[in-house]
């Protein structure tokens, strides 16, 4: 056998072995997430989450939202944050210096005044200009300060807050009128502990909205906002609560997530060097609380719901998967001593080997793959009809995790009402291994070139705004 | 065909099969559980109105058969059970624990023995409201069980508030190790001034910090005010926690008694600045007069909450602090305390127009 015989065969082994251990992986975190569901399901039909309202233990909130040029859906954004069901929060919405008219906005429409507040600049950040009250809204604090990008506005905000806890969400995301006092519920059970909670995100895409809230779920009409929602069922509910479960959570989604305000303080807050913030935070925080040796908690819980926009064009979703891919490759770059590293317990010995084995080099390994493929079945050396079994086998495999995914919605909180959204689940789950999936591949493998580049840019997302959402009922 | 096709074959079949039973039983279970959502909600309307008209009827015995047709439906009747008890009062309370007695109990005795945690956990729900006197004994079988089903329990005797079930209760707190104590702290805040004997006794016995701080701070919520003597007596506490917390609690009590004065007085010395923070704020709230140089003191301190607190205390006693307040916005030998003068002066004249 030549050498060029042996490397052959040795590419082909591992990614076929790569192929059968991410896959496997996933389903372990469906079916752990599975479990975790039933749990939490069983639970709550036992302890009304309603109910935690009237509980006098409840901490207080400061929700904080940056905001950069979002002068068309602001105002709806903290309208609906004003009224969400909670006994006792702040919101803090942060202009990081927007070109447009996001502050006048806010201040006409919530009748803002300056005032002069003192504030504990414990994590530093670009220069605070301004901080607002409202006679007529209580609850709101507007700071208005020199762009710094989302990771400094979140930590102006932080210097603001007063209270323990702190929720950071995104100026387009949307809280379900409930989210909070389910997303605090860990807090309640383990009050020592718990340092972090994670919510769900949903798409929007499709849904009614109504005066912040949304009145009627429905399923997105076009193919690539569908495509997403599958993608979401599947690393949400399918992969996070698997993590969650495992005790090696690296993600909380910086759209939607709760955690405990010294902690955080304790790290300086969020990296400004990043634009996966939210990873590089929740990374840093158990990092910085293994080393003290201090008995910690982060959960993701599947109920707490915060809407999002998908992109509907195609540039949006590459800048979008672009940016994340590149967050999540600088989150582990940063924290890369932690690797391998048994003084971080199950985090360094399998959390982050995970993440960079399956999620930062997944799509190299993937697209290589779908090289080596096509190449040696040109030059005959793979048998076609094992090539096309094992494609066909590829897709299946994939299909059948996002089936998994679909039963995991099911047994959640039910939230696509109909027969048909089911169905349409079930079409998006078998029409995304064709084209879109691969086209995400080499968007990640730019993302790491991108990397190697030292590009920081964050892509602006062409979004249609809440507003424009009628729902349908596709 | 190679071995190689012959696995993937193999394992492409599998796949697809479970993938095609992952389908139907999707679709399945969707078509069931919505014709059972119907079926319930009919069944629902159904039980409604025929408890509402035993409820309302001279001749209760002729809608007792109609009532004994939904005993298959135990876990509807409870609910509806369970709702009419939220919205009733007085005499038909008394009713509805006759309808259990009647028709649920036996059900939801077996399930207290069930194998499955919320099986008893809910049975135990039920029993909350409906249960007998001569029950409690089952339902204390239950604080020996999984946390869940214990923490059931508990809401269940705590509604059954007798000398010796309480006795039970705190027992179960000094000795718990494994439900969340903020647990407790709500069961304890919904029962109210009942319980002022029992946190005056086990405030005396040796108990951790954890456990102490939390009854510390229900003295406050609820308020307990006849166990300042107490609270007077943990202002000396060597924990640092406890003496922040007892000050705090000693504001959230609102009795301007010249020992808590005193006591207090001397925390806003403390050498410990979270100590000092919540003494000055609890001054705030008590409208101590007397504090006033202290306060004004305060927002000269070092402590950034110090000062923010010293600042809103002295805004609680009117004038003559927001005097005070604006000499000390004013002055421009330290200018962090001016700043916090301002802010709060500014604060005040916005929020109250």
């Amino acid at each position: 056998m030549s050498l060029g015989d042996v490397i052959f065969r040795l590419i082909q082994w591992i990614i076929l072995i790569y192929f059968f251990a991410l896959n496997s992986s996933y389903l372990l975190f469906t079916f752990l997430s599975l479990l975790g569901l039933f749990r939490y399901r069983q639970l709550l039909s036992y302890i009304p989450y309603k109910e935690i309202l009237h509980l006098r233990s409840l901490k207080p909130i400061s929700i904080i939202v940056p905001a950069f040029n979002e002068e068309e859906t602001i105002v709806e954004s903290v309208h609906s944050l004003l009224a969400l069901e909670y006994p006792n929060y702040e919101v803090i919405v942060v202009n990081d210096g927007s070109t447009d008219k996001t502050l006048e906005a806010l201040i006409s429409h919530f009748k803002l005044q300056k005032t002069s507040r003192v504030i504990r600049r414990i994590i530093k950040t670009a220069p605070i200009k301004g901080i607002y009250i409202s006679q007529s809204y209580p609850k709101l604090v507007v700071v208005d300060k020199v762009n710094g990008q989302k990771a400094d506005a979140l930590n102006a905000g932080l210097n603001v807050a007063q209270y323990p806890l702190f929720c950071a969400i995104d100026s387009d995301s949307l809280l379900d009128k409930y989210a909070l006092l389910k997303i605090v519920q860990p807090f309640l059970e383990e009050p020592f502990k718990m340092v972090a909670a994670g919510g769900i995100i949903r798409l929007s895409n499709g849904c009614q909205i109504e005066y912040g809230q949304v009145k009627k779920v429905g399923f997105p009409a076009r193919l690539i906002a569908q495509l997403q929602t599958i993608e979401y069922l599947r690393a949400f509910l399918g992969g996070r609560t698997g993590l969650s479960m495992l005790r090696i959570l690296l993600i909380i989604s910086g759209a939607f997530g709760l955690f405990r305000k010294k902690e955080v303080m304790a790290i300086q807050g969020y990296r400004q060097e990043t634009v996966g913030e939210d990873m590089d935070l929740v990374v840093r925080l158990q990092k910085y609380l293994r080393e003290k040796r201090i008995p910690y908690l982060i959960r993701f819980i599947p109920d707490p719901i915060c809407w999002t926009e998908a992109p509907e064009k195609l540039k949006s979703l590459t800048r979008q998967r672009n940016r994340w891919h590149r967050g999540l490759i600088e989150s582990l770059f940063f924290n890369r001593q932690m690797l391998f590293n048994p003084k971080y317990g199950s985090l360094g010995l399998f959390g982050m080997p995970y993440y960079v084995i399956f999620e930062m080099f997944g799509p190299f390994i993937e697209f290589l793959g779908y090289l080596l493929f096509l190449f040696f079945l040109l030059i005959g050396e793979i048998n076609s009809q094992f090539a096309i079994f094992f494609f066909i086998l590829a897709i299946i495999y994939g299909i059948f995790i996002s089936l998994f995914s679909i039963l995991l919605e099911e047994y959640s909180a039910y939230h696509f009402p109909r027969y048909r959204h089911v169905l349409s689940l079930m079409k998006a789950s078998f029409l995304e291994n064709f084209v879109f999936r691969q086209y995400l591949t080499l968007v990640r493998v730019k993302a790491f070139f991108d990397f190697l580049q030292g590009k920081k840019e964050w892509g602006e997302i062409q979004r249609i705004g809440f507003k424009g959402r009628q729902g349908n009922d596709k | 065909m190679t071995t190689q096709i012959y696995i993937v074959l193999y394992s492409l079949f599998f796949l697809f099969g479970f993938s095609i039973f992952l389908f139907s039983y999707i679709s399945i279970r969707r078509l069931i559980i919505s014709h059972r959502e119907k079926r319930n909600q009919n069944l629902r309307q159904l039980i409604e109105s025929a408890i509402l008209k035993m409820l309302t009827s001279d001749y209760q015995n002729d809608h007792q058969l109609t009532l004994k047709e939904y005993v298959r439906y135990p876990e509807i009747f409870t609910e509806v059970l369970l709702e009419f008890w939220q919205t009733l009062s007085g005499s038909s309370r008394q009713q509805l624990k006759n309808i259990f007695s009647t028709y649920l109990k036996e059900k939801h005795k077996k399930d207290i023995t069930s194998k499955r945690t919320i099986k008893r956990a809910k049975a135990a729900k039920a029993f909350v409201l409906f249960a007998d006197e001569d029950e409690a004994i089952t339902i204390m079988n239950l604080l020996q069980d999984k946390p869940l089903v214990k923490m059931a329990a508990l809401t269940a005797l705590t509604l059954n508030p007798q000398p010796q079930i309480m006795k039970i209760i705190f027992k179960a707190f000094i000795q718990e190790s494994k439900i969340p104590l903020r647990y407790y702290f709500d069961l304890f805040t919904a029962m109210g001034k009942t319980i002022e004997p029992y946190v005056k006794d086990i405030l005396h016995q040796p108990l951790p910090e954890e456990k102490l701080s939390l009854l510390v701070e229900l003295i406050g919520t609820i308020p307990l005010n006849f166990l300042y003597p107490e609270l007077i007596r943990l202002s000396l506490h060597p924990s640092k926690e406890i003496r922040t917390k007892t000050a705090r609690t000693l504001g959230n009590l609102s009795l301007p008694l010249e020992e808590i004065i005193e006591t207090l007085l001397l925390m806003a010395e403390d050498e410990a600045w979270e100590v000092k923070a919540q003494a000055l704020k609890s001054l705030g709230k008590l409208r101590v007069k007397k504090a006033i140089p202290l306060l004004a003191q305060a927002l000269f301190s070092h402590s950034w909450y110090c000062r923010l607190n010293g600042g809103h205390a002295l805004v609680r006693l009117g004038e003559e602090g927001l005097e005070i307040l604006q000499k000390i916005a004013r002055q421009k030998k330290d200018p962090y305390a001016a700043d916090m003068a301002k802010m709060i002066l500014d604060e005040i004249m916005i929020m109250q127009g």
